[in-house]
């Protein structure tokens, strides 16, 4: 999320900030990513259970923190946030 | 007019949403953000929610940005008088700014109490980055903090600084928290839940003075004749909207710059966005101050369809969020007498939800630590869903699943 808000690309409004509150950085995660990234909280699970064009893989990309080690992630934002 | 100056004063959530919105649509024009601050851009949330931490000072975008996305942004320059004929704007210092559109962005201040007293030392406002940490600052040496204003930023401060170890006193000059703001079934749950943190909360206190020792802030005096001793006090009794640049120029303001279409104000050349705006709001007549980072986003999503030509957005159902110690408060529509009410709670858990609806569809819903309620209601009331009032109190059910055939 805050690499996408840096560099001002369309998609990811993230207009609370990284809160996990307003569900405007929804994305699809790759499956081959999701073990660099801790399974979704419950907060961020209710929020996506209602979110525009839902998938399995959804996840609100202010909850992917990025860690050493993480070799990288590609990331498909969906044509609906806000 | 992909190559129109455009001029935004007021360099907060929206005014700077705005400037990278119009880059991201291809706009090609010069973008002049205009702040009055000094430092970079900042959220504005974490200033009521986290100064107790190290955590507040959160820029909108880094400094590269501005830079990278070539917008001119003057940090520490305020602008003096608008000559919308000339299509011109004047700043501190004599120098003059020629604009194709301009956008109003001015935000709003804290509304400050004039009774006597109101300027000792240790009577704070907190609005900006530099209030929040003086705010931080000063807590950090005070036993005794008084609150005078029951309403979001209130609560939100009592229940951070509750967490510092300060003892904090509520006083709110309605009958109850929330007075203005939220429903009665709402404002009950939330005093019952910030009683619980050990917050003092005093209805029907009508401040009338602040008492000073050596000009520092010693107590609170009500009406009823009631002396509260505190070492600080901050005073949340809402925000009065920055109209007076544009007032002075002949634009139509009303308690804020009022908008239409949607964000235009009385000059075509000349939009508002943001806290300052009076503005339409879809299934409501007349004009609405909304004073969230929700709307001020969506006004600049308008406010740049307008600018570059495009399509203008879907309208949104105007929402909020809240958080007060291990509360997340989600709000959506708009909370007016008149609506059912319905609470939707389990007994052991912290979170419920307060829905309004009227002849099956919902008008609004309040929400604590129940995210899935709140977009399914968020959603309900975006389409107009017919609801099965039935489901609505029952936490068993999911709410999505009160979508009526």
């Amino acid at each position: 999320m805050d690499g996408s808000v840096r560099s001002n690309l369309a998609g990811i409004v993230a207009e609370c900030g990284g809160s996990c509150s307003c569900a405007t950085c929804h994305v699809y995660l790759g499956e081959e990513y999701a073990r660099h990234f801790d399974e979704p909280s419950d907060e961020e699970r209710g929020l996506l259970e209602c979110v525009d064009q839902v998938r399995p893989n959804s996840r609100l990309s202010c909850q992917l923190v990025m860690r050493d080690g993480n070799p990288g992630v590609r990331v498909i934002v969906p044509g609906a946030n806000g | 007019m992909s190559r129109a100056k455009v001029v935004i004063v007021g360099a907060g959530h929206a005014g700077t949403a705005l400037a990278g919105l119009l880059r991201q649509g291809g706009h090609r024009g010069e973008i002049v953000l205009f702040g009055e601050e000094h430092d970079l851009p900042y959220q504005r949330p974490p200033l009521s929610k986290k100064f107790g931490g190290d955590d507040f000072e959160h820029a909108l975008r880094p400094a590269e940005f501005f830079v990278e996305q070539a917008i001119t942004w003057c940090p520490g320059d305020r602008v003096t008088s608008l000559d919308p004929a000339r299509k011109r704007i004047a700043l501190d210092g004599g120098r003059a700014v020629d604009y194709d559109f301009l956008v109003l962005a001015t935000g709003a201040r804290a509304r400050r109490l004039t009774v006597p007293g109101a300027r000792a030392e240790g009577v704070l406002g907190l609005r900006t980055l530099g209030d929040a940490r003086r705010l931080r600052a000063m807590l950090a040496g005070a036993r005794k903090l008084a609150i005078v204003g029951g309403g979001y930023i209130g609560l939100e401060v009592a229940a951070a600084a509750g967490v510092m170890g300060v003892e904090v006193t509520v006083l709110e000059r309605e009958s109850r928290l929330l007075a203005r703001v939220a429903s009665k079934p709402f404002a009950a749950r939330m005093t019952e839940y910030h009683r619980s943190l050990n917050t003092t909360i005093v209805t029907g206190a009508q401040v009338v003075r602040f008492h000073e020792r050596d000009g520092r802030v010693a107590g609170v005096g009500l009406a009823d004749g009631q002396l509260l001793g505190c070492d600080l006090a901050l005073v949340g009794v809402g925000a009065v909207p920055r109209d007076e640049l544009a007032a002075a120029a002949g634009l139509t303001c009303d308690n804020g710059i009022v908008v239409g279409d949607p964000t235009r104000t009385s000059d075509a050349s000349i939009f508002a966005i943001g806290d300052v705006t009076r503005r339409p709001v879809p299934g409501l007549a007349g004009g609405h101050r909304l004073e969230s980072i929700p709307s001020a986003t969506e006004q600049a999503r308008q406010a740049c369809a307008a600018i570059l030509g495009t399509a203008p957005p879907r309208p949104e159902v105007p929402w909020f969020w809240s958080d007060q110690h291990e509360l997340n408060l989600k709000i959506a529509g708009v909370v007016r007498p008149g609506p059912v009410v319905t609470v939707r709670a389990r007994p052991s858990s912290p979170s419920f939800s307060v829905l309004h609806h009227e002849n099956n569809m919902l008008t609004a819903i309040e929400s604590v630590n129940a995210p899935a309620d709140f977009m399914a209601a968020r959603k309900f009331i975006a389409t107009g869903q017919r609801i099965d009032p039935a489901i609505l109190a029952d936490p068993e059910k999911p709410l999505r699943a009160a979508a009526a055939a």
